[in-house]
């Protein structure tokens, strides 16, 4: 039997969802968020704080 | 003697795109010699693999990292921002980025190409242990980093501070290295941290993977993208015997003839190469699209 295509607009919204995502985080704020803590050395991560 | 086998060209290609990519998302050169890291605006943006952002070198945000931070942070329930570059970089590759684009999973290749004695294909357990991923991804990324916060409602990155041992690699032992404060900081967490990285090495050389295989969070969510993105497999029902030699050839054990968008593929191509009547295309063909463009 043979598979189902996958109808290629999935993909696309996806994509489309995902930058959509970007934009909206980066109007409510987000990037400033994660801009602060990329640019300060994560104690937790590094395993001291 | 035994004549050693020629490395595929396809898995040339692949392990100079891995150093490549991991020059660049670590190309930071300055914060190595300093003990520093790079504070500039391209760390706006996400990383497409697991790259810890206290690397010295690191250019990029780790998504891991962001999504938890935006979750941890006193303004955010939820995070857009960082799960719209897990999407979209999700939706493009799939996991297509365990295999090409992620500097931990170069390390775990060639931890896995260091000779031992019997080399696993997988674990007691196996199907339970991939499930792990999962838990990980929903508990310490998710809902503790959500829901559990200090007094002034800032909460900890859980999964980075417990679990995630490229934090480790790549920010801790270079800074507790080149910078004499942080060494005179280290406790109880570090030592954890560090025996899960040397865990992590160990296995890595005994079977193919481990992290990607069982921990990785971001993994697990790129390996829902294989069965909907751009770059997946397919199978070509006339040529395919059946014969399971894919299989074999797969270092993560997948039935590629019947899963070709298997949560767990890395797209490491491998069943491709192995594959005599090449039956295994890509989903969308690059050269015909060129081609007809």
């Amino acid at each position: 039997m043979r598979k189902k295509k996958l109808p290629i607009i999935v993909p696309i919204f996806s994509l489309i969802l995902g930058i959509l995502f970007i934009i909206l985080g980066a109007f409510r704020g987000e990037a400033i968020v994660v801009l602060n803590k990329a640019i300060r050395i994560c104690m937790e991560c590094i395993g001291i704080g | 003697m035994a004549e050693k086998k020629k490395m595929p060209l396809r898995q040339k290609i692949r392990l100079f795109v891995q150093v490549a990519f991991t020059a660049l998302s670590n190309g930071y050169i300055k914060g190595f010699a300093e003990g520093k890291i790079y504070k500039g605006p391209i760390k706006y943006a996400c990383v497409p693999g697991l790259n810890c952002y206290s690397c010295p070198g690191a250019l990029g945000g780790c998504p891991i990292g962001s999504l938890q931070a935006t979750l941890t942070s006193r303004q955010f329930s939820f995070s857009l921002y960082a799960l719209g570059f897990i999407t979209v970089f999700g939706t493009l590759f799939g996991r297509l980025i365990c295999g090409f684009l992620c500097p931990f999973g170069l390390l775990q290749d060639l931890l896995f190409k260091i000779p031992f004695v019997k080399k696993l294909r997988s674990l007691p357990g196996e199907r339970f242990l991939r499930f792990i991923r999962y838990v990980i991804l929903a508990v310490f990324v998710i809902i503790l980093p959500m829901c559990i916060a200090d007094m002034v409602g800032v909460g900890d990155p859980w999964f980075c501070k417990y679990i995630c041992p490229v934090g480790t690699l790549e920010g801790g032992i270079p800074l507790v290295l080149l910078n004499k404060a942080m060494r005179s900081a280290i406790g109880f967490l570090y030592t954890w941290k560090v025996t899960i990285l040397i865990v992590t090495i160990v296995f890595s050389i005994l079977i193919y993977r481990p992290f990607c295989r069982y921990i990785c969070p971001l993994g697990a969510i790129y390996g829902l993208f294989n069965k909907i993105s751009f770059h997946r497999y397919r199978i070509d029902e006339e040529k395919c015997t059946k014969c399971g030699v894919c299989q074999k050839a797969c270092k993560l054990d997948i039935p590629v003839y019947e899963k070709p968008d298997s949560i767990d593929c890395i797209r490491c191509g491998a069943c491709k190469d192995a594959c005599a009547k090449g039956a295994i295309t890509d989903a969308i063909d690059i050269k015909k699209l060129a081609k007809r463009l």
